[in-house]
């Protein structure tokens, strides 16, 4: 199994998408500071500068479990993974320790690009305050900043890992390398827009048990009070933590039945 | 000499094709087994059963171990290239083969195969640059980076050059010294005839004939042309004589070694010149077309 990541990591790591899509996180995080500084705001808070990096984490994600699956059939290596002493099931799963593995690092990435901007800024500009130590107030909850950051990351992580889920449950069903990313993407797209919908049809009617769907645990958010996610999502925040966890499981595990079966 | 593979009735069916139907043999250990048949009879099939690639009915055992669509622990063992090589376009060749060599002396192990397919120009450069033969050498390379006892290979041969077929070849011959077995399929039986010692010919997903090239050849008769003075009428005394000829041409297949002594003796005494004897040997192309064609190959007379 460590031969098997090892591999997969050697090759993400000779892929030039892996390193381009590293480098334009960093690129897409300057933008929100560039344009805030451009338009004269005076205040840049680091939530503004990782946000953009988060949402380009979680598509740097999806595309990369999307093809660690499907690239194997579009180049035939496929045959040379299967053909060898290895079983279907340790493949598919040193696939999964791989993009949890990547998934840390681009995380790590955006804590050290976050700090990077926000020191950066700090010195270079003078008319504007880039907040950092301050106190955040979450509902009735007063935190540190760093702290709120953190919970937005686990929540962001959380998150993240149920959208890839699904997309590693796509690719395991689907050869195709495009199709498995586009339908991840529309997935993690779409996912907001579903989860506010679903939220309105659970106000308006009786159906309370949307609320255990996997589009409505994608509302998880640590920094959230209870009180509001409550209202929102009518689950708190452990419970969402606990419902996005087992989704994941058993979307990993749809998709490691289905590749088991794969004949090529 | 010990059993390397064994497949025993294996099946396979394809919505209602049948592209195994009842298949089995056995290769001995250090063998080269061809593997030969029409397009579509079942050849890749085979081999991807015996990689575990499929489900198959039927058993598929390596050095006496079992080998399924699960049960992939034996196949440590076997290296092979099936269809076309695997290739990752943004990795070097030296990528690919660091990454799939196990053990101890890889390094050693990369190099001398590099040195031995004359790879060496190359080999450092990303795949995505590669023809079609260097890409068919890499994943030849990749299918004996291990050391395997078992090297399946269909179609080693595609996309090569003439010098490229014969370092194939020169490999193939020194590993089998080593005691490495193999089953090759191939298209260019010329090529697959100067290194096979076992031959397995597969028609419509069955074993047409488990042989030897050499008794496959000796099964067919030998064509001889007598070029004479004046054939047209060689060939009318001939047949007068009872001898079955062609109108223009005397040309006949010999049953035995007297025969040829007997139509040119009776040619001679009837007053014929002989300008020329030509024998036609069977090679492997010609006696597999008369094997799964039969119709299709017959011509000339028989003497």
């Amino acid at each position: 199994m460590g031969t098997l990541v090892k591999n997969e990591l050697f090759k993400l790591r000779k892929k030039s998408s892996t390193w381009i899509m590293i480098l334009l996180m960093f690129v897409i995080m300057l933008l929100g500071p560039i344009l805030t500084i451009l338009s004269g705001s005076e205040v840049m808070s680091y939530t503004a500068i990782s946000s953009a990096g988060a949402l380009w984490l979680v598509v740097t994600l999806i595309s990369s479990a999307g093809s660690i699956l499907s690239m194997e059939y579009e180049y035939g290596t496929i045959k040379e993974l299967f053909a060898s002493k290895y079983s279907r099931g340790k493949i598919l799963i040193s696939k999964w320790f791989t993009i949890f593995i990547y998934s840390i690092i681009l995380n790590i990435l955006l804590v050290v690009y976050t700090g990077i901007i926000y020191y950066a800024g700090r010195l270079l500009t003078t008319n504007m305050s880039f907040t950092w130590s301050e106190n955040a107030i979450s509902g009735e909850t007063v935190t540190t900043m760093t702290e709120s950051f953190l919970r937005m990351l686990a929540s962001d992580f959380i998150n993240a890992w149920l959208v890839i889920s699904v997309v590693f449950l796509l690719a395991s069903i689907i050869k195709k390398s495009s199709l498995a990313v586009t339908l991840g993407l529309v997935f993690f797209l779409t996912s907001s827009m579903i989860s506010s919908l679903l939220s309105s049809l659970m106000k308006l009617t009786n159906l309370d048990w949307l609320k255990y769907t996997p589009f409505n645990m994608l509302f998880l958010n640590f920094n959230e009070s209870t009180a509001s996610l409550e209202k929102v999502a009518h689950l708190n925040a452990t419970q969402l933590g606990i419902g996005s966890l087992i989704y994941i499981i058993i979307f990993l595990i749809i998709g490691l039945l289905f590749y088991r079966r794969k004949e090529v | 000499m010990t059993t390397e593979l064994k497949v025993s009735h294996l099946n396979k069916k394809y919505r209602t094709k049948k592209a195994l139907d009842d298949v089995s043999f056995e290769v001995k250990s250090g063998q080269i087994v061809g593997l030969v048949g029409p397009n579509g009879s079942g050849k890749t099939t085979l081999m991807k059963a015996a990689l575990g690639l499929i489900k198959v009915d039927g058993e598929v055992e390596i050095q006496g171990d079992p080998v399924t669509f699960s049960k992939h622990k034996q196949l440590e063992k076997v290296g092979q290239l099936i269809e076309y090589p695997a290739i990752y376009p943004f990795l070097t060749g030296y990528d690919h083969l660091k990454m799939f060599a196990d053990g101890k002396n890889q390094k050693a192990r990369i190099d001398e195969l590099v040195q031995d397919l004359g790879m060496q120009d190359y080999i450092k450069n990303r795949a995505k640059s590669y023809s079609l033969g260097m890409k068919q050498k890499l994943g030849i390379a990749m299918a004996l980076i291990n050391n395997p006892s078992l090297v399946i290979l269909d179609e080693p041969m595609n996309g090569l050059d003439p010098h490229a077929v014969i370092e194939v070849r020169q490999l193939i011959q020194k590993l089998a010294k080593q005691g490495v077995t193999f089953l090759i399929s191939s298209h260019i039986l010329s090529e697959l005839e100067k290194v096979i010692d076992h031959l397995i010919i597969f028609n419509e997903g069955k074993v047409v004939r488990d042989t030897t090239p050499q008794e496959l050849n000796g099964s067919y008769k030998i064509r001889v042309v007598i070029k004479t003075n004046d054939d047209r009428a060689a060939c009318e005394t001939l047949n007068n004589a009872g001898f079955k000829m062609p109108k223009t041409k005397v040309s006949f297949l010999l049953k035995d070694e007297t025969t040829l002594a007997v139509v040119i003796k009776f040619l001679v005494e009837q007053g014929f010149d002989v300008l020329d004897v030509d024998k036609q040997a069977s090679d492997l192309e010609s006696s597999l077309m008369k094997l799964l064609y039969p119709n299709e190959s017959a011509q000339g007379g028989e003497a």
